[in-house]
């Protein structure tokens, strides 16, 4: 391991007066990825910059119709906010099935949109719920959508030195969303699988559904084919019909995996689980279904 | 021997809950670990592994890792003995393949030691071995035993089995397949040598389960008289036979030896799983002769065992499997042949059960699976089958003594409602829900196999206190614990006055260590006998200092009083002192207790599961486990043993699986974050009980558990999912993966 040089930023004035050195910087939140890359040699920092203390970069609020999650915010923080949990609940649920309870005290949402793995928990819930993530740089603030971050395996767009600050997920009162996974076990365990449905509805019918399937490729599949899911009404035979369509997008995205039986199966279980957990919900707000 | 007349009266500190000894400073980090220990100049230790699964090395250039300030030296072929071994070999003179040296020119597996360099801290030896460049000419390598060529072959048998097989019968047939899993205790393998320039002599501080085993080996590899080596066992944080084995010690020694200063090796858990040892994987071919009325009248039983890189226990460990199969069901007809074969995979070797977790998921799945082929109850089956108490081995294996299995189904069917539960399972929603149950048996030590006995003194010091010396080794089950309440029970004194220190391999008597679920039974029974002994010495010794006969002294409480004045007591202590003043004694018994027999433990598990048949998941929701264990000397520990045995067992069944890629030779699972265990959400209810009727030679009755515990659970889990798809499923683990393929199957 080389020495390196380490900093700590407070504000956002902070981190622009570090752009302007013109070094390379490698930012550190929650540290339980970059930890073990470090110690494996994967990565070697020049200057390290500490961003877990940057309060601009951290929170939930509600701002213009827009949940605005900062990227240095816990998945605790995420899986226990009363925002996330009303208006994006799939989210909530990923958050809360990552990793272990240590772990989700450190994560940062921010550090795992950039770990950028195939397996992440958030992504697909993000994808579902059709987030745009706000990069800061030293010319200023961009905007990309989810789906177009991830450019390839454990890869994003972000340029050298880049960092992402915010990421905004639209706020919709007739919205609803649920999240499921499937690993080894029930509890920490790295997702073999998993799905993240956003659904509009009025009543107990199907106006609009957005599904994100994680773990198939180098970033999360949207299902595009929704025929017949839309102007219907929210039953055990949508779930199937979900499922069926899920399945056929599972084996069209990994054909040749070895890991496509299976998962072709077992995302319809994840169908279930989802439509499961939304329909109950949605009675449970007084909606019969 | 206790009669169950004499355990009904029940006893002072026998069979109390008491906690284990160093449970509080474990639990508080107080315990010191081998890891934790520090000592002046001492140097540390890093491997390089070998990343093929075989190959020969042309060369290692050390040139620029030398060159990184802080290395002392760097160790490979080149540069130490040549001297080959076997890290089981526990006893001077036991015939075992050699085929081990501490680095070899041709690497077996990846993970193979390749080189060491040691150097004045941890961070320098990694970095140093980063650097060091090896060439190598890859060759053929073996992942699949079915491939590999035997290099040990046995066989067992009684009766006639071809004449079984012939008469009017029903004949049932599977393949059992069990992976080789690592042993995942919280401590990975450490250890530290040191030299003594005065003595000429090196110590080594280990976490082992035989220390005599340490001494053995590494006095052969350092070319030493056993003098000249002490071993002190260290506290340990779990083994389950993965400490078993003599892995790291000889080249801490070495290096100590060599550079005369102290060394340190501490494994990371990616070395730990893939460069020690793991459980080894089999595959079994069972055929079962069921009669009309549903009795076994032959079983023909053939084995693979695939022992991985080395030889190691393999060898061993196909006979210790062989002798399991004729001491739970009553079958006079039966064929044992097991074939062992070296792959290029990492190295297997003990693991909790040696052999009996495969050998009982082998048979116990074909049992489960011949009743329903049948369409009689599992439990029917059995209960017709199974041996009865004080049964004979019909292959020639010591007496089963007070063998109470049948009494264990009982209870556990009733605890369990096993009676409504069982059904053949019709179609249903997407949960099915399943049943299944499996038997075990057990050992209590060697006796019948090889040497079993131990030397213990224990003595009484002129406070009253008590020291007994022995070689003990405390896997963390409480082994200490379990010794002081033998003795306290037998000197009537409060366990706070005794003292049980683990030992060393130079100021403690020979024993032959902690395996073979032999530390209770036999150690135990060696204390009990020691401290009667010194019992009677202290009483013939206060009679005199108290002017009467032996018969008149009372020993009560730590207290002693005469019959004739039973309001004058004297603490024990009081009197010591007058037996060292006036009587000029010392208060000191040693002795030798050799086991003179080999009772079988034994225990059922009852399993309740729930498929999800879209996710492939199986949720366990409840175990029912009953042991016989003769007599439980602390039901805490044994019921805690039992938990920890479950846990391990269900990873057995569904998780835990060190899966070797066939084309690559590599090691998928490597890591926690891709070998997944059961962890403590993932946990099913649990019900414990015990069936203790003694009869047999342990201290108070006592017999095994450390071992058996985790044996039914991995059989009764697979008949519980087998049961509830109406599948006939035999390759372990029963991953998500595999339910699903053969759910499709069937579709």
């Amino acid at each position: 391991m080389r020495s390196y040089e380490a900093v700590s930023v407070k504000t956002e004035g902070d981190l622009l007066e570090l752009l302007k050195n013109n070094k390379k910087l490698t930012y550190i939140a929650g540290g339980t990825d970059f930890i073990i890359k470090l110690r494996e040699g994967k990565v070697s920092p020049e200057l390290l910059v500490d961003i877990s203390c940057l309060e601009d970069f951290r929170g939930i609020s509600v701002q213009d119709g827009f949940i605005k999650i900062g990227a240095v915010t816990t998945f605790s923080e995420i899986q226990n906010s009363s925002i996330i949990k009303k208006y994006a609940r799939c989210l909530a649920q990923a958050a809360a099935k990552i990793g272990s309870v240590q772990i989700r005290n450190r994560a940062t949402i921010g550090g795992n949109i950039v770990n950028a793995s195939p397996a992440a928990d958030s992504l697909p819930a993000l994808g579902a719920l059709s987030a745009v993530v706000e990069v800061f740089g030293v010319e200023g603030l961009r905007k990309v959508n989810i789906e177009d971050f991830i450019i390839d395996m454990r890869k994003t767009c972000l340029r050298e030195n880049e960092i992402v600050k915010n990421i905004y997920i639209p706020c919709s009162p007739d919205s609803f969303s649920s999240f499921s996974k499937v690993g080894a076990r029930k509890s920490v365990t790295i997702s073999k699988l998993n799905l993240a449905v956003n659904l509009k509805y009025h009543k107990d019918v199907c106006l609009e559904i957005n599904a994100a399937v994680g773990t198939l490729g180098k970033n999360f599949v949207l299902l595009k084919d929704c025929d017949g899911l839309i102007n219907r009404k929210m039953d055990e035979d949508f779930a199937k019909v979900l499922g069926e369509k899920l399945s056929r997008l599972v084996q069209y995205t990994i054909p040749n995996r070895a890991s496509m039986p299976y998962k072709s199966v077992a995302i319809r279980g994840l169908a279930e689980d989802v439509m499961e957990d939304i329909i109950n919900e949605l009675s449970g707000r007084g909606i019969n279904l | 021997m206790i009669t169950e007349t004499e355990l009904m009266k029940g006893f002072k500190y026998v069979g109390k809950s008491i906690p284990i000894g160093d449970a509080e400073a474990k639990a508080t980090g107080t315990v010191r670990y081998t890891g934790d220990m520090e000592f002046p100049n001492m140097l540390y230790a890093k491997f390089v592994y070998s990343p093929y699964p075989h190959a020969r090395i042309i060369n290692i250039d050390t040139e620029s890792a030398e060159k990184v300030p802080g290395v002392v030296k760097i160790y490979s072929y080149k540069n130490t003995p040549k001297t080959t071994f076997n890290s089981q070999v526990w006893f001077l003179g036991q015939n075992a393949i050699e085929d081990q040296v501490l680095f070899s020119e041709e690497v077996r597996y990846a993970g193979d030691f390749v080189a060491a360099v040691v150097a004045e801290n941890k961070k320098v030896a990694e970095q140093a071995a980063k650097l060091i460049k090896i060439d190598y000419e890859q060759l053929e390598f073996v992942i699949n035993p079915k491939k590999a060529v035997p290099f040990f072959n046995v066989e067992f048998k009684c009766g006639d089995i071809e004449k079984a097989f012939k008469g009017d019968v029903f004949i049932s047939e599977d393949t059992v397949e069990t992976q080789k899993i690592h042993h995942a205790a919280m401590e990975n393998h450490a250890v530290i040598s040191e030299f003594d320039p005065v003595s000429n002599k090196v110590i080594v501080y280990s976490p082992c389960q035989i220390m005599f085993s340490v001494r053995l080996i590494v006095a052969k590899v350092l070319g030493l008289p056993l003098n000249k080596v002490k071993v002190v066992k260290t506290v340990m944080g779990g083994s389950f036979g993965g400490k078993q084995e003599v892995i790291l010690e000889p080249y801490a020694a070495f290096f100590a030896m060599d550079l005369k200063r102290p060394v340190k090796i501490e494994f990371e858990r990616t070395e730990s799983i893939r460069s020690t040892r793991t459980r080894t994987k089999t595959i079994g071919n069972v055929k079962t002769a069921v009669d009309k009325e549903g009795r076994i009248v032959g079983r023909d039983i053939e084995l693979l065992l695939d022992t991985g890189a080395y030889t190691s226990n393999g060898a061993v460990i196909s006979m210790a499997m062989g002798r399991k199969v004729f001491r739970l069901y009553k079958i006079m007809n039966q064929r044992y042949r097991a074939s062992v074969v070296r792959t290029n995979t990492p190295i297997a070797g003990a693991a909790r059960g040696y052999g009996s977790p495969q050998i009982h998921a082998i048979t116990e799945i074909n049992i489960d699976n011949t009743a329903r082929r049948l369409g009689i109850d599992p439990l029917e089956f059995r209960l017709k089958n199974l041996v009865e108490p004080y049964a004979l081995d019909p292959s020639g294996g010591p007496p089963l003594g007070n063998i109470r299995i049948i009494d264990c189904v009982k209870k556990g069917a009733e605890e369990f409602g096993w009676k409504g539960k069982w059904q053949k399972v019709g179609s249903g929603g997407r949960y099915k829900y399943g049943v299944g149950m499996a038997c075990a048996t057990h050992v209590n030590g060697y006796y019948g196999a090889y040497q079993d006995f131990t030397t213990m003194t224990l003595k009484m010091l002129e406070d009253g206190t008590l020291i007994l010396n022995a070689s003990l080794h405390d896997l963390g089950t409480g082994t200490t614990t379990i010794m002081k309440q033998i003795i306290a029970e037998v000197m009537d004194v409060d366990i706070r006055h005794i003292e049980v220190p683990e030992g060393d391999t130079e100021t403690s008597p020979y024993d032959v260590g902690c395996h073979a679920s032999r530390v209770t039974h036999v150690c135990g029974a060696c204390a009990k006998m020691v401290s009667e002994k010194l019992r009677e010495q202290f009483v013939n010794e206060c009679a005199k200092i108290l002017g009467v006969t032996p018969y008149e002294i009372v020993m009560e409480d730590g207290f002693v009083y005469t019959l004739q004045n039973p309001d004058i007591k004297y603490s024990y202590g009081e009197l010591a002192s007058l037996i060292q003043r006036k009587n000029h004694v010392e208060l000191i018994q040693t002795i030798t207790y050799e086991s003179k027999d080999n009772p079988a433990s034994a225990g059922v598990n009852f399993a309740e599961v729930e498929v999800d048949t879209l996710l492939g998941l199986v949720k366990v929701k409840r175990i029912v486990a009953v042991f016989d264990v003769g007599k439980a000397i602390n039901p805490g520990m044994v019921e805690g043993q039992i938990h920890g045995g479950i846990q391990m067992g269900l990873g057995f069944a569904l998780m835990e699986d060190l899966e070797i890629d066939e084309k690559t030779g590599q090691l998928k699972s490597d890591r926690f974050s891709r070998y997944n265990m059961f962890n403590a959400p993932e946990m099913p209810v649990i019900d414990v009980f015990l069936i203790e009727k003694g009869g047999d030679l342990g201290p108070f009755g006592a017999k095994s558990i450390g071992e058996i515990a985790t044996i039914p659970t991995a059989p009764a889990v697979v008949n519980a999912v087998n049961n509830a798809l109406s599948t006939y499923m035999c390759k372990m683990p029963l991953k998500p993966e595999r339910i699903i393929a053969e759910l499709k199957k069937g579709r």
